[in-house]
């Protein structure tokens, strides 16, 4: 029988999934790059924020805001790697050199935090609500809230505002875009260190939930894809149904069968969807 | 008085494909230049080359200046800023973003001295537009197309403006009105660099035709000055006679 506390679950859980699909569906849909490093731009934020607060004795806010910060330079620095290959759509390439990095990111965080698990606290897991015999923590319900504002504002962004018309002109033709006095170079970089510090965000937050190792992010990745495929590459709301979708699916599979075939199949679900709706890759909602 | 756009030598190659061959060309203030010749004959890469785009991979040569200043370093999009404004031929609007967006995405270039189109104005030249602002661009007609290209460039404020055969699949009423429009807006004292196949069309609106053939310039003059030259007429207007 479902319970609330797995449907409460999913629901975290399916936020957390979101918050890291945001960015991944947005760098998609703007500048085409599938970006395999992207579960490792999750870990190192969880490991960033575990970091600051072990060596520094800061607070849990901190480290998370350090955590940010930095993966917003990494993701910049990536796309500044990438941008020729970005520029002429170059997928092959692009596809490979995020693969590389995603084993660079794991070597240099193993190196330098070691292999162990590691987890935060935050100051919001003390505090909690009852909903029906469940306890919901305070750092639970900020996941989902953030999830569902940042959605909501990345919606607005891209629908109602200059920037958003123009990262949606790329989207479409970054050449055509460069004759309007538009710089792609720019809007892939900014797009790129969004899509990372989402990421960084995912991790920071999920990492007070369950630990992580220096080895996460293949699984991360492999979920993100699933849930883009499901909600529509670019398409912010189709995005955030799909996240919650495959949250609540994981919890609820994972508890009434087994947690050990979950992600064989979501898979399956993709693949007959592959088969039988392709989709175009398209930045709108 | 100095050329709004002037190029010394311009050429293009791709890999050891040579699309055209060194260009000297001045565009004066308030006139309109039209370059007229075959597919193929380097209409369109003429005018990449002064914009200094392309949707291949193109190498430049020789020199292009704006108003004397040279440009020949600068990007697309900083000569785009700078007042160069090219409408390409094809995929000239972005599909996916509605009329309104299509046009809210242009800023007119900083240091506009003197007239500064407005958006109204852009609907005031074109009806058709400001009836359907929230359509979305990608379902618009061929014309309403051309139109909303022309559109977007004017809000661009350019010093120059060039349209790649805006003719292009169009209706002859609708290429008419176009061209009127754009006659128009050189009277009004901007600056045009037309490239057209149709040539009749652009003989009673164009103030000077130059003719490529292959990527080499092989005639330039006014309009009336040139119409009774066979290399003219033996391509284009000897068909018409």
């Amino acid at each position: 029988m479902i319970t609330v506390a797995q449907i409460i679950n999913g629901v975290v859980i399916g936020s957390g999934y979101a918050l890291l699909a945001l960015g991944w569906t947005i760098l998609l849909g703007a500048a085409r790059v599938v970006n395999f490093a992207h579960g490792q731009l999750y870990m190192l934020g969880a490991f960033v924020t575990w970091w600051v607060m072990t060596q520094s004795g800061a607070p849990y806010w901190l480290g998370l805001l350090a955590a940010l910060v930095v993966m917003a330079v990494i993701g910049a620095l990536m796309q500044r790697i990438l941008l020729r290959m970005t520029l002429e759509h170059d997928l092959v390439r692009i596809m490979i050199v995020t693969l590389g990095f995603s084993y660079v990111l794991t070597s240099v965080a193993t190196i330098l935090f070691g292999g162990n698990a590691q987890q935060v606290k935050s100051p919001l897991q003390g505090l909690s609500v009852t909903v029906g015999d469940t306890l919901l923590s305070y750092q639970d319900i900020l996941i989902v809230v953030l999830a569902l504002v940042l959605f909501l504002a990345t919606s607005l962004v891209l629908r109602r505002t200059r920037l958003g018309r123009v990262i949606r002109a790329m989207a479409e033709d970054p050449l055509l875009a460069e004759l309007g006095g538009m710089r792609p170079s720019r809007i892939y970089i900014g797009v790129f260190a969004f899509s990372a510090v989402l990421a960084a965000l995912a991790g920071g937050l999920l990492t007070t939930r369950s630990p992580v190792f220096t080895t996460l992010g293949g699984e991360q990745v492999l979920l993100t894809f699933v849930i883009v495929v499901l909600g529509g590459v670019g398409r912010v709301w189709g995005n955030l149904l799909a996240a919650l979708g495959v949250g609540l699916f994981t919890s609820i599979f994972g508890a009434l069968v087994s947690p050990a075939y979950t992600t064989g199949v979501l898979f399956l679900i993709v693949l007959v969807l592959f088969t039988i709706r392709p989709r175009g890759v398209q930045l709108h909602d | 008085m100095t050329a709004v756009i002037s190029t010394t030598g311009l050429s293009v190659r791709y890999g050891g494909n040579v699309a055209l061959q060194p260009v000297d060309l001045e565009v004066p203030e308030a006139t309109l230049v039209t370059v007229v010749g075959a597919n193929g004959a380097g209409k369109s890469t003429l005018l990449g080359g002064i914009a200094g785009w392309s949707r291949g991979r193109p190498v430049f040569g020789g020199k292009v200046a704006l108003r004397g200043v040279d440009i020949t370093s600068k990007s697309a999009p900083d000569r785009a800023r700078a007042g160069v404004t090219l409408v390409p031929e094809s995929h000239s609007i972005f599909y996916d973003l509605t009329v309104a967006e299509n046009l809210g995405l242009q800023r007119p270039r900083r240091g506009v001295e003197g007239h500064v189109f407005t958006l109204d104005e852009v609907y005031a030249l074109f009806p058709r537009l400001s009836e359907r602002p929230g359509q979305r661009a990608g379902s618009l007609s061929g014309g309403q197309r051309q139109m909303l290209a022309i559109g977007r460039a004017l809000l661009a404020n350019p010093q120059l403006l060039m349209l790649d055969e805006p003719s292009i699949g169009l209706a002859p009423q609708v290429i008419v009105e176009i061209l009127q429009v754009v006659r128009g807006l050189v009277d009004g004292g901007m600056t045009v660099l037309l490239s057209e196949q149709n040539v009749t069309a652009v003989m009673g609106v164009s103030d000077e035709l130059i003719l490529l053939e292959r990527g080499t310039v092989v005639l330039r003059g006014k309009p009336d000055d040139v119409k009774s030259d066979h290399r003219l007429i033996d391509a284009y207007l000897g068909m018409e006679s």
